[in-house]
């Protein structure tokens, strides 16, 4: 089996960064944003010196050291940088998994020529990124995603660390993992670390040592897929994520970010459903079924929720997956927090053809509905996106129009949207 | 220059106002002069400039500068420049009239 080269790209304390790239009067100073919640919810790394962590209260940064600039978070700046940033990524590979705002995972192991010398291309990757949004990130290589993310984690801010090379690179593991404490591998919960701290495990390097009928003996499975991944050996894949799919794509996504952010539960499920319609018009446009999919929901805090579910038969029918739909966000809807985003990922795909009608009970009213689908498209290809759609997706729709017109550089009907990012005025 | 061929007018009709300012830029950032200190280069008080940090400066060109911790426009000039910190370079300004 082919050794795999997996990056970690993590930004360095990402929303102060983001905010010092827009305003230079905060650069190599002390910052803390999150003015607006009362508490700090991000630190620069002069800020974090000084002793400030998260959820320290702004008064009291304010009283201990009045020479820090407090600012208001702005999270529409930060989500215009992380899709800026993972879209430089994706120019290097298509194989991209946005793993949180500031955090991604991407497999290089296709990348012709890479394997040879990757950190030419990885020290351009971090020049692109640090040129084109004025912020720095930390990247970590190596053979699985627990290796890469220990890696990118040892050198911050602004580190390049590579284990990818295991033959004169494996003391260079060794010394890594020994250096990283149980609880800090990424995956192990406090509760497993305590467990394997009572049986004598305190470091990486210490689990990865142990024999793997010793980790299967006294642990779950995924203790044991960690003791593969500190061993070199893959057993998480790097799943692309975002809107623009490779042709072996497993899956397809659609996703939208609104502002500002809704508590109101009508408005955010139209705008899932939304998301759906035009995954299924993907999906119609590709001749792919979905078997399974997933919908998430994002808070105006960055916190995600994400349910699964398996459908009856594979389908391509909004108005199939739409009730499905509204059967998980029922249960990972909370009124008493603000949605910025949802988003619909659907997975399994077979194509159409490969769909047995009768086998799975599809109906005539389905078939018809297919071909009222297909006339929709065509509609839609012609006249623009949105002439035609389901009216649980009408409250989104209306909402676009609504923010485009107080965005100039949003203009209805233009497939590859950019923000542009206003930094205020200048002399 | 000539006349545009009939396929370059095409494309214009169905460009864009984002397509016709950015191009294929993907590091756009807005500024807004305000002031009128490069009224001789075109940019007035009040205008939205566009900058683009993938460029590079080039001798003449308009560029966004850090100066005293606060972003400036700069005509950029010659070796003097040395010190100017370059951030990004002015693609297009936008002037309304009404």
């Amino acid at each position: 089996m082919k050794n795999r080269l997996i990056m970690h790209l993590d930004g360095d304390a990402f929303f102060v960064s983001v905010e010092a790239a827009k305003d230079p009067s905060l650069r190599g100073k002390p910052v803390v944003t999150g003015q607006e919640r009362g508490i700090a919810s991000a630190m620069s790394y002069e800020a974090k010196k000084l002793g400030i962590t998260r959820a320290t209260p702004v008064f009291q940064i304010r009283k201990q050291f009045p020479q820090v600039r407090i600012v208001n978070s702005d999270y529409d700046s930060y989500s215009v940088f992380s899709r800026r940033m993972f879209d430089i990524i994706r120019r290097y590979t298509s194989v991209v998994e946005e793993y949180s705002i500031d955090e991604c995972f991407a497999d290089f192991t296709d990348v012709s020529g890479f394997a040879e010398n990757p950190r030419p291309t990885l020290e351009a990757l971090k020049h692109d990124i640090h040129k084109e949004l004025g912020i720095s990130v930390s990247l970590g290589l190596g053979p699985t995603k627990v290796l890469a993310k220990t890696a990118s984690k040892s050198q911050k801010p602004n580190g390049l660390t590579i284990i990818a090379g295991m033959g004169q690179g494996l003391r260079d593991i060794e010394l890594l993992l020994d250096r990283t404490q149980i609880s800090s591998v990424w995956g192990i919960g406090s509760a497993t670390s305590i467990a394997l701290r009572r049986r004598g495990v305190s470091t990486a390097l210490e689990l990865a040592r142990k024999p793997l009928s010793w980790v299967e003996e006294h642990f779950p499975k995924p203790v044991a897929e960690m003791w593969y991944e500190l061993n070199g050996i893959s057993v998480h894949r790097v799943h692309a994520t975002g809107i623009e799919q490779s042709e072996t794509q497993k899956s397809i996504m659609k996703t939208r970010t609104f502002s500002p952010a809704s508590n109101n539960k009508v408005q955010v499920f139209s705008e899932l459903s939304k998301n759906i319609e035009n995954a299924c018009r993907k999906a119609r446009e590709e001749g792919l079924c979905a078997r399974e999919f997933s919908v998430y929901l994002k808070t105006s805090e960055f916190s995600y929720r994400r349910h699964w579910a398996r459908l009856a038969a594979p389908t391509n029918d909004p108005f199939v997956i739409i009730p499905e739909a509204r059967k998980l966000f029922e249960q990972i809807f909370d009124p008493t927090r603000r949605y910025r985003a949802t988003g619909v990922s659907l997975y399994s795909l077979v194509g159409e053809s490969a769909v047995q009608e009768d086998l799975f009970g599809i109906s005539h009213a389905d078939k018809d509905r297919a071909e009222v689908f297909r006339a929709a498209d065509r509609l839609n290809r012609r006249y623009g996106r949105g002439l035609v759609h389901i009216a649980t997706s009408l409250l989104a729709l209306r909402r676009e129009e609504k923010d485009e017109r107080t965005l100039p550089f949003l203009p209805r009907g233009v497939h590859r949207r950019l923000v542009v990012p206003f930094l205020g005025d200048v002399r | 220059m000539g006349f545009r061929t009939q396929e370059e007018e095409d494309a214009l009709s169905r460009m864009t106002m984002d397509e016709f300012l950015l191009g294929k830029s993907r590091a756009a950032f807005l500024v807004r002069a305000s002031s009128d200190a490069l009224r001789g280069d075109g940019i007035l008080r009040g205008d939205l400039v566009l900058v683009d940090r993938s460029l590079d400066p080039r001798l003449g060109d308009i560029v966004l500068a850090v100066e005293d911790e606060a972003f400036v426009l700069r005509r950029f000039q010659d070796a003097i420049d040395a010190a100017l910190k370059v951030e990004a370079v002015v693609t297009a300004a936008i002037r309304k009239f009404r």
